[in-house]
């Protein structure tokens, strides 16, 4: 809680910037590329959200266990890696999609996707399209 | 009969050639097998949440979290993970929440390994509107082994908020007849540490159920019930009860390794490698100072229902990741005979006359792991296995009588 404070501090002196905390949100749908509906595992499986920062550097990371697509999915601050993120941060999203549950450790056959374009907490109705198998 | 002789000769050796005979497969039922059977009267009618992660599953290999939010006149509300999360396979310090689809719906997954010990108890606002708390998971027989502290938290936060716990019982995989190592002797650890819960010796015997008994002589929650096992005898392995095994934690891929777990665990609080990031975790001990073929040679022979070889490896992660190490590989030939606190007891003893210099152990976690501060000082002093097998062996014989009460099988 006192580094968040003190971040929000450091932050607000430094750059006037604000920190979101309590309302980080993102909502979305993950979509599985038709030709990969086939291969794809039925059972046993993890699906991965994750935002990453500017600098690549995961911020947030929502979880869903045996996920059937299209599968919603809405990020909120139970997902956040950090204390707090900038309101305006540009933030990219991807989707990760497997059978061993581990996330951001990518093995042969598992499946990945992406966001088209970079986003920003509050944003609604985001498509991730899972289209490669690694 | 000169021409029977040979060919006696001969199926006397095929015999031997052959692998050893796999273990009789009984049919035994869990917990949630009995639940299942007896169309869930236990929990009709009730919102309930599970504490639950992928070992949580029928004999058909079906999902806790599918069967139940299937089961007629049940209301699947929420799922909680313990440490590894879900999948039993994270090796975070602290898991994040998730959401499980089954049954049509989306059903949030609170983690218990939020951060510390307190990040262990279920919160009150999780467990609000809930009927029943349900404890599903394979444990592995170990002290420090954390599923079961959870178990204990969640029983404490249900008896606080007046709800049922329900734990639907797993065999011990590892026989519920033996027991060994020192008991706990500092009940303040609970406080601190999962891996220090309950005063009972390192390898305790206690199924989930007989431990959620075992745990409730202190909490006295009236409304904790015990699915118990059909079938389950205590002299059985986990591979003889006919139930699938699924690697609980990421670093426990068989039952040769459980087997170990209880003592070369304990390792985990010292410099030493168990085996992490190797293909035989807790079966390998090793270092980059590491004598290994002295310390081999030490123990080969001594000790039944085990071998010793020398094996180099490099861990891909944890202690020495990347580095190249020398190493000793523990083969289990005999696991009915095979004592893994003796194996601790040997090894440890062969590494203090080896490695004076080099080997050393993190004092406040052994104390943890081993549970007695007796055994720093027996170390320090420089005493024998003599006094080293007496500390040990007065754990079994104390809880062999303490723990009688609390037997279900």
């Amino acid at each position: 809680m006192s580094r968040a404070l003190a971040l929000t501090l450091a932050c607000g002196l430094l750059s006037g910037c604000e920190l979101l905390t309590g309302d980080f949100r993102l909502t979305g749908t993950v979509e599985l590329a038709p030709a990969l509906s086939e291969r794809a595992p039925k059972t046993n499986t993890m699906l991965f959200v994750v935002a990453k920062n500017a600098g690549g550097v995961p911020v947030a990371v929502h979880s869903i266990i045996n996920p059937e697509f299209p599968a919603a999915f809405e990020m909120d601050q139970h997902d956040l890696l950090v204390p707090a993120l900038r309101r305006q941060e540009p933030l990219s999203l991807h989707a990760e999609f497997n059978t061993h549950g581990a996330a951001g450790a990518p093995r042969s056959g598992d499946f990945a996707g992406r966001a088209a374009s970079e986003v920003r907490s509050g944003a609604r109705g985001i498509r991730v399209l899972v289209d490669r198998q690694l | 009969m000169r021409s029977a002789l040979p060919l006696a000769i001969v199926a006397v050796l095929a015999a031997c050639a052959l692998p050893a005979p796999r273990p009789a497969r009984a049919e035994v039922l869990s917990g949630l097998d009995v639940l299942e059977a007896e169309g869930f009267a236990a929990l009709k009618g009730k919102r309930v949440g599970v504490i639950t992660n992928r070992t949580g599953v029928d004999r058909e290999g079906r999902s806790i979290v599918d069967v139940l939010a299937a089961a007629p006149g049940v209301e699947l509300a929420s799922v909680f993970s313990p440490e590894h999360g879900f999948f039993a396979a994270s090796e975070s310090e602290k898991i994040g929440r998730a959401e499980i689809s089954a049954g049509g719906r989306r059903i949030p997954v609170i983690s218990l390994y939020a951060g510390g010990i307190e990040g262990m108890r279920p919160k009150p606002e999780d467990l609000q509107g809930l009927d029943a708390l349900v404890f599903d998971i394979q444990d592995i027989g170990a002290r420090f082994y954390t599923y079961l502290a959870t178990m204990g938290l969640a029983l404490e936060a249900a008896a606080h908020a007046g709800i049922e716990f329900i734990v639907l019982d797993r065999p011990n995989p590892i026989r519920g007849d033996v027991v060994e190592g020192p008991i706990l002797e500092d009940p303040d650890l609970r406080l601190v540490t999962p891996t220090a819960f309950f005063q009972v010796p390192v390898r305790h015997g206690l199924t989930a159920g007989e431990m959620a008994l075992w745990h409730n002589r202190a909490v006295r929650h009236p409304k904790l019930t015990v699915v118990k096992l059909r079938g389950w005898k205590r002299e059985m392995w986990q591979d003889e009860t006919g139930l699938p095994w699924v690697p609980p934690s990421p670093n426990m891929p068989d039952l040769d390794a459980a087997s170990l777990y209880p003592g070369i665990g304990i390792f985990e609080a010292s410099n030493l490698s168990v085996g992490r990031g190797t293909p035989y975790p807790f079966r390998w001990i090793g270092a980059p100072w590491l004598k290994a073929s002295e310390l081999a040679a030490r123990l080969e022979g001594r000790l039944d229902g085990i071998r010793f070889s020398v094996s180099d490896r490099v861990p891909t992660k944890s202690v020495f990741e990347g580095q190249p190490c020398r190493g000793v590989r523990l083969t289990v030939t005999d696991r009915d005979i095979m004592r893994p606190l003796a194996v601790f007891r040997h090894v440890a003893l062969a590494l203090r006359y080896l490695h004076p210099e080099h080997f050393q152990w993190r004092w406040d976690e052994a104390k943890r792991m081993i549970g007695v501060e007796e055994f720093r000082r027996l170390w320090e002093s420089g005493a024998g296995d003599e006094d080293f097998l007496s500390l040990f062996d007065k754990g079994p014989r104390d809880f062999s009588a303490s723990r009688a009460p609390v037997l279900l099988y």
